[in-house]
C-alpha cells in the first residue's frame, strides 16, 4: 500500500533519491512486531488457569483433601507475590513500566490465586464467621496495596470492584430489615463511594501520585454516580434535586474532559447529562409531537456542540 | 465514489510521513513540508466523538422522520404505498448524505456512517415492501445490488461485510434444493472462500485501491472466517441436520468426512497462524489467533465427557508456556521478528506535539487538520475504558 504514496513523495521532490533507497530498505528490513499478539495469549493464558484451577479445585474438594488443596493454591500464589517482590521497580509516583513483560501478569495471576484462596478458606473453615464485609474487605485493601506498590492497573480495578462490594454488602443487612428505604439507602451508599471514589482520584492526582490511575478512579466514580442519580430522578421523592447534581456532576466531568483532551469522557458526560435533560423536559408535560421536535433539535444543539466545542470552548 | 479521493489520499500521505520521520528516514524540516503541503480539509473526528455524533443522529433523524410520518399515517397501512414511503425518504437521505460529504466535508464523522446505514436500510426494506415477496431468495436479490452500489460509493466497511454475507446467503439457498448441493454444501461454501480469499488479498496489494482498503480488510477476514466455518466440524455437524430435516435418526448420525473435518478444525488456525507470522501478515494471524478457540469450543462440542475445566487449565498452562518461551526466542533474535512494540504510532503523536510547538514559536500556520488526530492521543486515545491488561 505504501508504494503509492512514496512514489508521490519522491515525485514532487519531497524525498531524496538517497532516502527513498533507504526506506525502501527499512520497509524491507524493519522487524515484525509480535508485541500485542504475544501479550494477549499471555492474559488468555493466565486467565484460563487461573480459573481451570480454580473450578477443578472446587470439583474435587472430597478427593484431594482440604490441606493439599490449601497448600498448592498458596504455595502457588506465594510463589506469583515472591517472584514480584524479589524483581519489583523502586516506588516511584509516576508511572514505572516493568522490563520483563511477565511482571505483570504473574501479578495478575498472583491476585487471582489469592481470591481464590481467600474464598476457599472463607467457604470451607468460615474464615471470617459471618462477617461477609472483612472478607470483601481485606482483598479490597491488598489488591489496592499491590496495585500501587507495584503500578497495575487491572489489579487496582480489581481492588476497586472489591471495595464496591464491600461497601454494599455492609449497607445490605439494613436493607433485609427496613425494605421500605432499601433503594434509598442503596443509592445513598453507592453516591458516596462514588464521590469518595472520584475526590481520592482527584487528590491523587494534585498530590502526583500515581496520576495515570485517575483515569480509572473516575471511570468507575462518574458511572457510579450518575447511575445513582438517574436512580435517583426515577424512583425518589424531589426528583429535581437529582436532577441539579447529575448536572453539576456532568459539568465537573466535561471540564476534566477538555482540560486532560479525553473524549471518551466528553461523549460520557454529554449522554448522562442529555438523558437528564430529556427527562426535566419530558416532566414539565410534553405531548407526542412536541417531544418529537425536543428531539430533532437538541439531537441538532448535541451534534453541533460536537462539531464545534473547540471553537466554542476556545480550544486550539 | 462519494468522498473526494485525492483528500483521502492525504491522509495516508501524512500517516506514512509521520512514520518516516519517527524512523528518521526524513528530516523533521521534510515533514513538515510534507504536512505543509498535502493539507486535508475532512472532518473526522475521535473514535468517541464519532460515537457520539452517530447516535444522536439516529435520534434526530428517527424523530425528524417521525414528524414528517405523521401527515402519511394513512398511507402506511398499503404496504406498497409504505414502501414508496419509504423509498421517497431513502432518496431524501441520499441527498443529506451528499450534502454532508461533500459540502460539509464529512469523512467518517459519525453522521455519514449512520445516514449511509439509514439510506440503504430504507431502500431495501421499501424495495421489499413493493416486491410483497417473503422469499429469502428474493430478499436477497434485491439486498445484494443495493449494498454493492453504496459500498462502491462510499466504501463502508460494515456494509461491504453485510453484502458478502448476502451473497452467501444466495449460494446457500440455491444449492440447498438440490441433493448433491446439500452433501457438498462445505465444499462449496471453502471453493467460494478460497476464492474471495486470494481476490482480496490480491486486491490490497494494488496501491490505488487504498480508497476501499478498510472494506477489503474486512472482507479479507470474512472470507477467512467463511473459510474456516465451512470446514469446521461443529458447523459442518449442525449445518448438516439442519438441511436433512425430517430424517429419521439424524441427530445421532456421524457426518460423512467427519474425521476430515476435525483435523482441518485444528489444522486450519494453525496453518492460519503459520503463513500469518512467515509472511508478516497480521490480519491472517490474528484471525488465526481467534479461530482457534472455536476450534477447542468444537473439540469440547465433539468428545462430551471432556470438561471445560480439564481444557482450560490444559490450553492455559500450553498458552503461557508458549507464550513465554516465544517471548524469551524473541529477546535474542529480534532480526526478523521482535517483541518490541511497533510503537510508531506513539512517536507520531510525540511529533505531532513537536510540530505544534514548532509552528507555533516560529509563527507558521496550523498545517492542516491533523491536530485532531494528536489531541487526546495520550494513553487512552483510542483504548476506550481500557485498563492497560
Amino acid at each position: 500500500m505504501n508504494k503509492y504514496f512514496i512514489d508521490q513523495l519522491v515525485a514532487g521532490n519531497y524525498i531524496t533519491g538517497d532516502q527513498h533507497e533507504k526506506i525502501k530498505d527499512w520497509l524491507n528490513k524493519a522487524p515484525f512486531s509480535l508485541h500485542w499478539e504475544l501479550r494477549t495469549l499471555l492474559y488468555a493464558g493466565v486467565v484460563l488457569l487461573a480459573s481451570g484451577i480454580g473450578i477443578l479445585i472446587y470439583d474435587n474438594i472430597d478427593t484431594i483433601g482440604h490441606v493439599t488443596i490449601i497448600l498448592i493454591i498458596a504455595a502457588l500464589c506465594s510463589y506469583c507475590f515472591y517472584y514480584c517482590f524479589k524483581n519489583k521497580l523502586p516506588f516511584s509516583k509516576l508511572q514505572t513500566k516493568h522490563e520483563s513483560p511477565l511482571f505483570d501478569y504473574v501479578l495478575l495471576l498472583g491476585s487471582l490465586l489469592f481470591l481464590t484462596l481467600e474464598g476457599y478458606l472463607q467457604f470451607k473453615y468460615t474464615l471470617f464467621g459471618t462477617h461477609y464485609g472483612l472478607a470483601t474487605l481485606i482483598p479490597a485493601l491488598v489488591f489496592i496495596f499491590l496495585a500501587y506498590y507495584f503500578d497495575h492497573a487491572g489489579v487496582l480495578s480489581m481492588g476497586i470492584t472489591a471495595l464496591s462490594a464491600f461497601v454494599g454488602i455492609t449497607v445490605s443487612p439494613g436493607m433485609i430489615l427496613r425494605n421500605e428505604l432499601s433503594e434509598q439507602s442503596l443509592i445513598y451508599t453507592g453516591a458516596a463511594l462514588a464521590v469518595f471514589l472520584i475526590g481520592t482520584g482527584y487528590v491523587l492526582k494534585v498530590q502526583d501520585i500515581k496520576r495515570h490511575f485517575t483515569f480509572i478512579y473516575y471511570n468507575f466514580g462518574f458511572h457510579m454516580y450518575f447511575l445513582c442519580m438517574l436512580a435517583g430522578i426515577f424512583t425518589l421523592g424531589l426528583p429535581f434535586i437529582y436532577f441539579a447534581l447529575l448536572i453539576v456532576g456532568c459539568a465537573l466531568l466535561m471540564r476534566y474532559a477538555i482540560f486532560e483532551k479525553s473524549f471518551y469522557f466528553l461523549l460520557i458526560s454529554v449522554i448522562y447529562a442529555y438523558i437528564g435533560i430529556t427527562w426535566a423536559i419530558f416532566e414539565m408535560g410534553m405531548g407526542y409531537m412536541l417531544g418529537l421536535y425536543y428531539f430533532v433539535f437538541s439531537c441538532i444543539l448535541v451534534i453541533w456542540f460536537f462539531l464545534n466545542y473547540k471553537k466554542l470552548l476556545k480550544l486550539k | 465514489m462519494g468522498y473526494d479521493k485525492n483528500q483521502i489520499a492525504r491522509i495516508y500521505i501524512n500517516d506514512i510521513a509521520a512514520k518516516f520521520a519517527a524512523a528518521k528516514l526524513i528530516t523533521v524540516e521534510q515533514f513538515h513540508q510534507i504536512k505543509n503541503d498535502f493539507k486535508y480539509g475532512l472532518y473526522t473526528p475521535s473514535f468517541f466523538v464519532r460515537i457520539g455524533i452517530f447516535i444522536f443522529t439516529s435520534i434526530l433523524l428517527n424523530a425528524a422522520l417521525g414528524i414528517i410520518g405523521v401527515f402519511f399515517a394513512d398511507l402506511m397501512n398499503n404496504e406498497t404505498s409504505a414502501g414508496i414511503l419509504l423509498l421517497i425518504a431513502a432518496t431524501g437521505i441520499y441527498f443529506v448524505l451528499e450534502h454532508v460529504i461533500t459540502k460539509k466535508m464529512h469523512y467518517k464523522s459519525g453522521m455519514d456512517d449512520y445516514l449511509l446505514l439509514a439510506g440503504v436500510s430504507f431502500l431495501s426494506f421499501g424495495l421489499v415492501l413493493i416486491e410483497q415477496s417473503c422469499s429469502p431468495l428474493t430478499i436477497c436479490f434485491i439486498l445484494l445490488p443495493v449494498l454493492t452500489m453504496a459500498v462502491w460509493r462510499y466504501a463502508d466497511a460494515f456494509i461491504s461485510l453485510l453484502a458478502f454475507i448476502c451473497l452467501y446467503c444466495i449460494v446457500f439457498l440455491i444449492f440447498k434444493d438440490y441433493d448433491f448441493g446439500r452433501i457438498f454444501m462445505p465444499f462449496i461454501f471453502l471453493t467460494i472462500s478460497i476464492a474471495c480469499t486470494m481476490l482480496f488479498h490480491k486486491l490490497l496489494k494494488y496501491d490505488s485501491n487504498f480508497f476501499y482498503k478498510n472494506c477489503l480488510e474486512f472482507l479479507k477476514v470474512a472470507s477467512l472466517l467463511i473459510l474456516y466455518g465451512s470446514m469446521n466440524y461443529c458447523v459442518v455437524r449442525e449445518g448438516n441436520m439442519l438441511l436433512n430435516e425430517g430424517i429419521p435418526g439424524i441427530e445421532n448420525m456421524e457426518i460423512p468426512f467427519g474425521i476430515v473435518f476435525l483435523i482441518a478444525t485444528f489444522l486450519i488456525p494453525v496453518i492460519y497462524i503459520a503463513i500469518g507470522v512467515s509472511r508478516k501478515d497480521r490480519l491472517l494471524l490474528w484471525t488465526g489467533l481467534g479461530v482457534f478457540v472455536l476450534s477447542v469450543l468444537t473439540l469440547k462440542y465433539k468428545y462430551e465427557y471432556l470438561e471445560f475445566k480439564y481444557l482450560m487449565t490444559g490450553f492455559g498452562a500450553l498458552i503461557l508456556v508458549i507464550a513465554w518461551q516465544a517471548i524469551r526466542y524473541l529477546k535474542s533474535n529480534a532480526a526478523v521478528y521482535t517483541f518490541a512494540p511497533d510503537d510508531s504510532k506513539s512517536i507520531s503523536d510525540l511529533l505531532n506535539a513537536e510540530a505544534l510547538i514548532i509552528s507555533q514559536t516560529l509563527g507558521k500556520p496550523q498545517s492542516g487538520n491533523t491536530d485532531e488526530s494528536g489531541f487526546g492521543g495520550g494513553s487512552f486515545g483510542g483504548g476506550g475504558a481500557g485498563g492497560t491488561i
